[in-house]
């Protein structure tokens, strides 16, 4: 195959992307949308099919020849599949979601260009042609974000852009470390002297802030309030994780080589652990939908960052699965928030309940997502954080880290118990229980349903969490994890060997014997009753909506603060930063204002001496015969008596 | 053959004829002072490409030799100022072809006008000092009458005091040349200059003394200036372009820099004294036309200004002092030419000089404001327009001649013009235009080609300098840079 089959993908939504503004009838731009995304799709698979390509095109000669070079191996080629597919999807979504919504050109425009930047930051092979599209997916950001708030989408823009610089300055210090700028040419640089130290830093904080780790996330939880939903769907819960993750990826193991249990391992591992738990704690006490999925985010990307920093190979593979999974049963539980927004709109918690019963396919495709996040087995969730436990504990066997891999260990299985917790409070205020009084009208009939479109991609991507579970060997690991991570020892020598297939049997047995149980037993022995309230007559306002589930939890002496200081967003890096700009300004300021002083009363100065100068102009011609006789007899005296 | 007579002969007989021509239809004396004025302003441009550079060319009046004969000498610095003079003197001749319709006796305008031209070119000429006073008379004295030509009582006030002035500044240098004659027996400049070497006097000085006084009053440099805003303002627009772009460096600082720097020779104390000539004029200058609400008052004071300028970097006697002081004679001539056919053609359309009467002329008088927009970025010395080179380049020569304190001031004053040309700007061509000004047209067609042309020189001047500068700015600086070696050249030997 013609390796110019890798401009493709790129090239295909760009112009896609282009012809949007173009086009005046909406229908039109859904349809092309959705081809356009197809197509990148198919070519994504039979990229993924073909072995290692490389295209090599010369570029900017005058720069001293910089390539513009792309290579798809198999890593690569399996991410371009995903980013194609959430294209896919989410474009299949907008098509009702965001009809009768402003600015619609625009969305798809940016859309297609944001998969067209992301297949031409994964294929790049130099650095150089990765910093360009890695850039624009940062103004994309703000281009998608500033649909829904310019605020945010400033915030956004100066916490990515911001760290777009660190790692430009990171690639630089790489290019003097190894001397070229094709990224295949750069190998294993040692972790040994200062300079190597910073730059992996750097690069690191870049691929961070992309993923959204901590403490980068801070534009998360508002963007996603503010910002149109499948936006949020795209970005920050598949795309940035799929581009930060698979960099980070790259540069603990390709440009340098991470040891497990090194300095930066461990820095690696205490970002990824604090991630998990911290936002997970924030998670718990969310009152919106929305933002409560986005602390999710953010909390799952403490697995990927932890499982990638153990360095220990079983472990990096359970990250990008975890990776992999996250963005499938993330972007999924984001749909179905859009749905219930959609019907209700309002994603306020306690403004639902009782959801479960008008929205099945809904309630059921989103349940299977929270219970794969929360890793529950036997859906996907569960498994790729069992292969991050288990490289974890191998850390603790190999010793010389000290006993800090308890630490590691207990912050993820505390954060999956933290998940698992929130997410019944939501699915609880969401779904279940009795519709809040507060909830506003539903649409009508027509509106009210979901259609196929989308309902379509939450089915696939619920699929997709059941299938990933229950045949992980088979499927994922098999077809795209362990062909790209080296070094995986085969699963039949993992320490806890775990069969999802022979679980997932066992469950299903279970509950069908529970079923039959409980089928046979008490069939006929229950009532259906309202709840009962010591007689009392039980009113809407005794509903309980889950609202207040954890709410205890900001009683705890020493969480209570830490919760006061995030809600009066104390703990954002990003307030700080603007601080610290309002103070330079003010002393600028300050220093501009005298300056100005300075300047004004030499302006009046200037204004009174022509006003002298005026006077002396009387308009008599004695007096200027006087000044030239006076003029004269200076010079006189100059010439001749000095 | 040899031009340089012509550039006497041609100006001084169509002033006759075209007096003659006066009874018969106006169209006729248009268009010989436009033929004749034409053939003047290119006639410095065949010199250039006839002549090497730095060639030096001298004609004896009637073969009779110096020093007893009269001579007439090229060298680059005339060159400069017969440029100068023809083609400035050509625009404002096309410029008057529309402009003096509303005056009467236009033939006798041109008269005048032609007289004052062959004036300026004879004194640049001219390699004798009578000469030079003859001339600068001849120039003077038709200026008075062009001054007074409107003939109003402000016009005839103007006029009157410009000549009393002017007249104290004629005797005095007439005087002085009497002593040097006395002192040295001869009137050639060449002559006299080899005779003073190393004998100094204190009649020498006081001779210089005169000189300084005389051409300082003709220069208008503070505070012998007293005459100029009053007189410029009066004449019709195109002779205050001639008076304020020409007249004054022809008269005033061209015979300054002759001799000073050829026949007496440049020294320290000279240089103090041009420098504090200079900055008193471009401060007092300034500081006055940032206060006036006639338009062309303050196009007066900013000329006052502006030699100041040219006054301060010869002072500084390096190269890159002369060389800017010399590009900025040219760029003055160009831009405060243009100002001043600017402010007639307003005058012209608006009927009024009071700034605070227009506003948003732009709009209804797009070439006038254009051109003046553009003359006004140059004289503010913007980049890249032509006085920011100029003004560069004397700042860089105040710094070589380690004036540090001068070079701040000049920058300082640099904005001190920029101000008073914003404030006129806003005035007269930005802003809302006023209701009752809607009606007003552009000016006549040959009004605005002229504006045009001094616009194009303008941003020609600024963008190719260094052509200009390496083919006619240097040979000049030669010139004042070799000093009295002028005498050996001229006279052989």
């Amino acid at each position: 195959m013609s390796s110019n089959i890798l401009l493709y993908p790129i090239l295909l939504p760009l112009i896609a992307g282009a012809v949007c503004f173009l086009l005046s009838k909406k229908w039109m731009k859904e349809v092309l949308s959705l081809v356009a995304m197809l197509a990148t799709f198919i070519l994504a698979i039979f990229i993924f099919g073909s072995e290692e390509l490389i295209f090599t095109q010369a570029w900017l000669p005058i720069l001293g020849g910089i390539n513009f070079s792309l290579r798809s191996y198999h890593f690569s080629s399996f991410i371009l599949i995903f980013l194609a597919l959430f294209g896919v999807l989410i474009s299949l979504y907008s098509v009702k979601f965001m009809r009768g919504k402003e600015r619609l050109k625009e969305y798809y425009a940016y859309l297609l260009w944001t998969i067209a930047a992301s297949s031409g930051a994964i294929l790049a092979s130099n650095l150089i042609v990765f910093l360009l599209f890695w850039g624009a997916l940062g103004l994309l950001l703000y281009a998608l974000l500033s649909l829904g708030s310019y605020r945010v989408a400033t915030k956004g823009l100066l916490i990515i852009g911001a760290s777009d610089f660190a790692l430009i300055l990171g690639v630089l210090f790489l290019y003097h470390l190894s001397g070229t700028l094709e990224i295949k040419e750069i190998g294993s640089i040692p972790l040994n002297s200062a300079l190597s130290i910073f730059a992996f830093i750097l690069l690191a904080t870049g691929a961070l802030a992309k993923a959204g780790a901590m403490p980068f996330h801070t534009w998360i939880p508002e963007a996603a309030e503010k910002a149109p939903l499948p936006v949020m769907a795209l970005l920050p819960a598949s795309l940035d994780k799929l581009l930060g993750i698979y960099f980070l990826y790259r540069i603990c193991l390709d440009f340098f080589h991470l040891y497990p249990n090194s300095g930066l391992s461990l820095l690696l591992m205490l970002v990824g652990s604090f991630t998990i738990v911290a936002m997970a704690m924030m998670a718990l006490v969310q009152n919106d939908l929305k933002r409560l999925l986005s602390y999710q985010t953010v909390s799952q990307v403490g697995y990927m960052v932890l499982g990638i920093g153990t360095g220990i190979p079983l472990a990096i593979a359970g990250g990008i699965f975890h990776m992999l999974n996250h963005t499938i049963y993330e972007v999924c539980l984001f749909l179905g928030g859009g749905s219930v927004e959609h019907r209700k709109k309002t994603t306020q918690l306690n403004k639902l309940g009782g959801l479960a019963r008008m929205m099945p396919i809904t309630f059921v495709t989103f349940f299977i997502a929270a219970l794969s996040i929360s890793g529950v087995p036997p859906f996907n969730g569960f498994f790729s954080k069992w292969m991050i436990y288990q490289g974890v504990v191998e850390l603790g066997r190999l010793g010389g880290g000290g006993n800090f891999w308890i630490i590691w260990l207990l912050a993820a299985l505390f954060g999956s118990a933290l998940t698992l917790a929130s997410f019944i409070k939501l699915i609880h205020a969401t779904f279940l229980g009795t519709p809040s009084t507060s909830q506003p009208e539903d649409m009508g009939e027509k509106a009210r349903k979901l259609g196929f479109s989308m309902a379509l991609p939450m089915i696939v991507l619920a699929s997709l969490c059941v299938v990933f579970g229950v045949f992980a060997y088979r499927i994922p690991l098999k077809l795209f994890i362990l062909d790209s991570v080296a070094g995986v020892p085969p699963s039949g020598e993992w320490l806890g060997w775990w069969r999802p297939g022979l679980t997932t049997t066992l469950i299903i047995i279970g509950l069908v014997i529970g079923g039959v149980i409980y089928l046979l037993s008490k069939v006929k022995l229950f009532r259906e009753d309202t709840s009962y309230i010591g007689g009392e007559e039980a009113s809407p306002e005794m509903k309980v909506s889950g609202v207040e589930f954890y709410d205890t939890v900001r009683d705890f002496s020493g969480l209570k603060g830490i919760y006061g200081a995030a809600q009066k967003k104390k703990l954002d890096f990003y307030n700080w930063g603007m601080s610290f700009c309002q103070a330079v300004a003010w002393v600028l300021r300050g220093l501009d204002r005298l300056v100005n002083y300075v300047w004004e009363g030499l302006a009046s100065l200037v204004v009174l001496m022509g006003r002298g100068g005026s006077r002396l102009h009387n308009g008599i011609l004695h007096t200027y015969l006087a000044w030239c006789l006076l003029g004269l007899m200076v010079l006189l005296v100059v010439f001749l008596v000095l | 053959m040899n031009l340089l007579p012509l550039f006497i002969a041609i100006p001084l007989g169509t002033a006759f004829v075209i007096v003659l021509l006066g009874k018969m239809r106006e169209i006729y004396s248009d268009i010989l002072a436009s033929i004749a004025a034409l053939i003047l302003a290119i006639l410095p441009f065949i010199l250039i490409l006839s002549l090497d550079k730095g060639e030096v060319l001298v004609y004896s009046m009637g073969k009779w030799l110096p020093p007893q004969g009269i001579n007439l000498v090229l060298d680059g610095l005339s060159r400069l100022m017969l440029i100068i003079i023809n083609v400035v003197g050509f625009l404002a001749i096309v410029y008057s072809v529309s402009y003096m319709k509303k005056f009467t006796a236009k033939s006798k305008y041109y008269g005048l006008f032609m007289l004052m031209l062959t004036g300026m070119n004879g004194v640049v000429l001219t390699g004798d000092f009578f000469n030079l006073f003859v001339f600068a008379e001849i120039a003077a004295i038709s200026s008075y009458a062009l001054v007074a030509f409107g003939v109003e009582a402000e016009e005839l006030e103007a006029s009157f005091k410009y000549m009393v002035m002017g007249s104290i500044a004629t005797i005095l240098i007439l005087f002085s040349i009497g002593l040097l004659y006395g002192l040295t027996g001869s009137l050639n400049m060449a002559d006299v200059g080899r005779t003073i070497q190393g004998n100094g006097s204190t009649l020498l000085s006081f001779s210089m003394v005169l000189f300084l006084t005389g051409f300082g009053i003709k220069a208008a440099m503070i505070p012998f200036h007293a005459w100029l805003p009053d007189a410029h303002p009066s004449a019709p627009a195109p002779v205050s372009a001639m008076l304020s772009g020409v007249l004054i460096k022809a008269l005033g600082v061209y015979a300054l820099m002759r001799i000073f720097f050829n026949v007496f020779g440049f020294n320290l104390q000279l240089s103090w004294v041009f420098m504090i000539l200079g900055l008193l004029s471009i401060f007092g200058g300034g500081l006055l036309a940032l206060r006036q609400d006639d338009l062309k008052r303050l196009l007066a004071y900013s000329s006052i200004s502006q030699m100041g300028f040219i006054i301060l970097g010869l002072g500084c006697g390096n190269y890159w002092g002369i060389l800017g002081a010399l590009f900025h004679l040219l760029n003055h001539s160009s831009f405060k030419s243009l100002l001043f056919l600017n402010s007639g053609a307003v005058e012209y359309s608006v009927g009024t000089r009071k700034l605070d009467k227009m506003g948003g002329l732009s709009k209804v008088m797009p070439v006038t404001g254009a051109t003046s927009t553009i003359a006004s970025l140059s004289i503010s010395g913007i980049p890249p327009f032509n006085g920011f080179w100029s003004k560069l380049f004397i700042i860089i020569g105040l710094v070589q001649a380690n004036h540090f304190v001068l070079a701040v001031l000049a920058i300082l004053a640099s904005v001190l013009t920029l101000a008073y040309y914003l404030r006129m700007q806003r005035n007269t061509f930005f802003g809302k235009l006023k209701k009752e000004l809607e009606k007003i047209k552009e000016a006549p067609l040959s009004m605005c080609f002229s504006m045009i042309v001094l616009a194009v020189v303008c941003v020609g001047l600024g963008i190719f300098f260094y052509p200009v500068m390496k083919v006619v700015l240097e040979p000049a600086v030669e010139v004042l840079q070799e000093g009295i070696k002028y005498s050996s050249l001229i006279l052989g030997g």
